[in-house]
């Protein structure tokens, strides 16, 4: 495995982290949680972030933390889909292609949420549970799951990630479509 | 005046004294450490005594419930409402809880649509392109590799640097018995990237190759009237390669050549018969079969054979009209196998010309 310096990471997948970080922004303003302050884009690390109220609502927890995942795995799904047939099956050699095959890549390897959120979500799911709360409950493997890839960022699990979604979830819909 | 209001604000802040030097400090720079006050040089004193005895420090920062948590406005005695927790002034308060997204950032997500719609409007001809691969290959695995061919045709043409595309077009034609086709498909192009695709196509090519080969060798002995080895070379290759129905029908005309040398005219006949099902609109097909009988008939004198050979030769004649190649082809044996009827005479066609076209040079058996 090679090192590359993650602002490096970040500067060519920019879009990814402004996505990512104004996911957290939307969840946070649509369950009205205080918001103290905000990066969206920075050549530091972390790369971004939103700095918000810490809030008891399992759900809002819940989207808050996991809203990059869903808006960035569905908008790499989107631009990937877009991009998956000249790029992967035709071989065609389409710079337009190409750049939104980037773009979806970019924001598939920043869905990942943060230690930091899967850790709030995990401080609350035990409470919810007992109580039956099914979204905590569900979040249980989700989280294992995102916490465990998490720490394989070092081996390059966020870019397989996005890579995986990039090239899976276009074949799944193609073949589903045809 | 400004001055005056500073003093006054500063005088109000809260204060806390530290737990070590004793220090009197704002409230708001103080630090909790496992519950007790600290400054800030203090409190990072006692985190690594804290840290170096194994243990680790619960740390946090203790907030002034009478200065803004964000832009630091001190609100002298009276304590500020609390947002979020947090103590903010009015103003601050709203920001926090009414962020707006920058207009930057609105004006990116905008753009970042837009692009979203452009990629799908761009992918579009690609998607069709791949559905219409993804029905070529379906067909094929279903092995209807004719109807494959007008699926795979159209995405060689958009896509013609892709390997998987050309090989998958280049199985279909060669599994239709099309080796020129698929020799177009390939254009030159020998060296394919490794994997189960190409090594099965590779190998229907090379099968092909080697029968058309074994048929070009056929055709040499053909020539040199060594009947039965030349039949034998075409049905190895109609063996070798069925799919290309041009060489089974060659090797049956082959089979028909060595059964009239024979004088087996029942073989001839069933040989022909057989030709003739295999293509009912073929003038040649026909024709052999014409001959075939005319042969029964010389042998016989049973006329119903002379009936049905002139029923064969006018039917032969219908379908070569449209092609002059046929025609003249008709011409040339209509003439022998009327001979034969006339004379009941069984000869070949060297025979035949050497008797009675002297002057052109042509081959041919019954």
């Amino acid at each position: 495995m090679f090192f590359i310096p993650g602002f490096v990471i970040s500067l060519f997948t920019f879009p990814g982290v402004i996505i990512h970080e104004a996911a957290h922004m939307l969840f946070c303003k649509i369950f009205k949680l205080a918001i103290f302050d905000v990066c969206f884009f920075q050549l530091k690390n972390p790369a971004g972030y939103v700095i918000h109220e810490n809030t008891k609502n399992f759900t809002a927890a819940f989207f808050v933390a996991m809203g990059p995942f869903f808006v960035n795995t569905a908008l790499c799904i989107v631009f990937c889909s877009a991009a998956f047939m000249p790029v992967w099956e035709l071989q065609i050699e389409d710079p337009l292609a190409y750049f939104f095959y980037w773009l979806g890549l970019s924001m598939g390897m920043h869905a990942f949420p943060s230690t930091q959120d899967l850790k709030g979500i995990w401080a609350l799911a035990p409470g919810e549970a007992k109580r039956g709360n099914l979204l905590a409950i569900l979040s249980y493997p989700i989280v294992a799951v995102l916490y465990v890839l998490n720490f394989g960022r070092i081996i390059w699990a966020d870019l397989g990630y996005g890579i995986a979604v990039g090239i899976v979830a276009p074949l799944a819909i193609f073949k589903m479509l045809v | 005046m400004e001055f005056l209001w500073f003093i006054l604000h500063n005088v109000a802040m809260r204060k806390a004294n530290c737990t070590t030097c004793n220090t009197v400090i704002p409230l708001s720079s103080a630090y909790r450490v496992d519950d007790a006050v600290y400054c800030e040089a203090c409190a990072n004193k006692r985190f690594n005594e804290v840290k170096a005895a194994g243990k680790v420090p619960r740390v946090t920062t203790i907030t002034d419930p009478t200065i803004c948590a964000k832009c630091g406005l001190d609100s002298g005695n009276s304590e500020l409402s609390l947002t979020a927790g947090l103590p903010f002034c009015i103003p601050c308060s709203q920001t926090v809880m009414e962020r707006p997204f920058p207009t930057w950032l609105k004006g990116s997500l905008a753009f970042v649509f837009a692009l979203l719609l452009v990629a799908l409007w761009h992918g579009r001809p690609y998607f069709k392109t791949g559905k219409s691969l993804a029905r070529g290959e379906r067909l094929l695995e279903q092995h209807r590799y004719a109807e494959a061919i007008p699926y795979l045709q159209p995405v060689l043409q958009s896509a013609p640097e892709c390997e998987k595309c050309i090989l998958l077009l280049a199985k279909a034609q060669l599994l239709t018995g099309d080796v020129e086709a698929a020799q177009k498909t390939f254009g030159g192009r020998t060296q394919f990237e490794r994997n189960d695709l190409s090594d099965e196509v590779l190998q229907i090519w090379d099968r092909a190759v080697r029968a058309i080969d074994t048929a070009g060798e056929a055709t040499k002995l053909s020539d040199q009237k060594k009947d039965e080895e030349a039949a034998a070379k075409m049905n190895q290759a109609a063996t070798l390669y069925p799919e290309m129905k041009g060489l089974s029908i060659t090797a049956e005309y082959y089979d028909a050549a060595v059964a009239f040398d024979h004088k087996d005219y029942n073989r001839f006949e069933q040989i022909a018969e057989n030709a003739w099902k295999q293509q009912p609109d073929s003038a040649a097909a026909v024709a052999m079969l014409a001959s075939a009988v005319a042969c029964q008939y010389a042998i016989t004198g049973d006329s119903s054979y002379r009936r049905r050979t002139e029923e064969l030769l006018e039917r032969a004649r219908v379908l070569a009209q449209p092609s002059p190649d046929d025609q003249k082809k008709y011409l040339e044996y209509v003439e022998r196998i009327r001979y034969r009827l006339q004379s009941r005479e069984i000869i070949d066609k060297d025979e035949y010309d050497r008797r009675f076209r002297q002057n052109l040079p042509n081959k041919g058996k019954g």
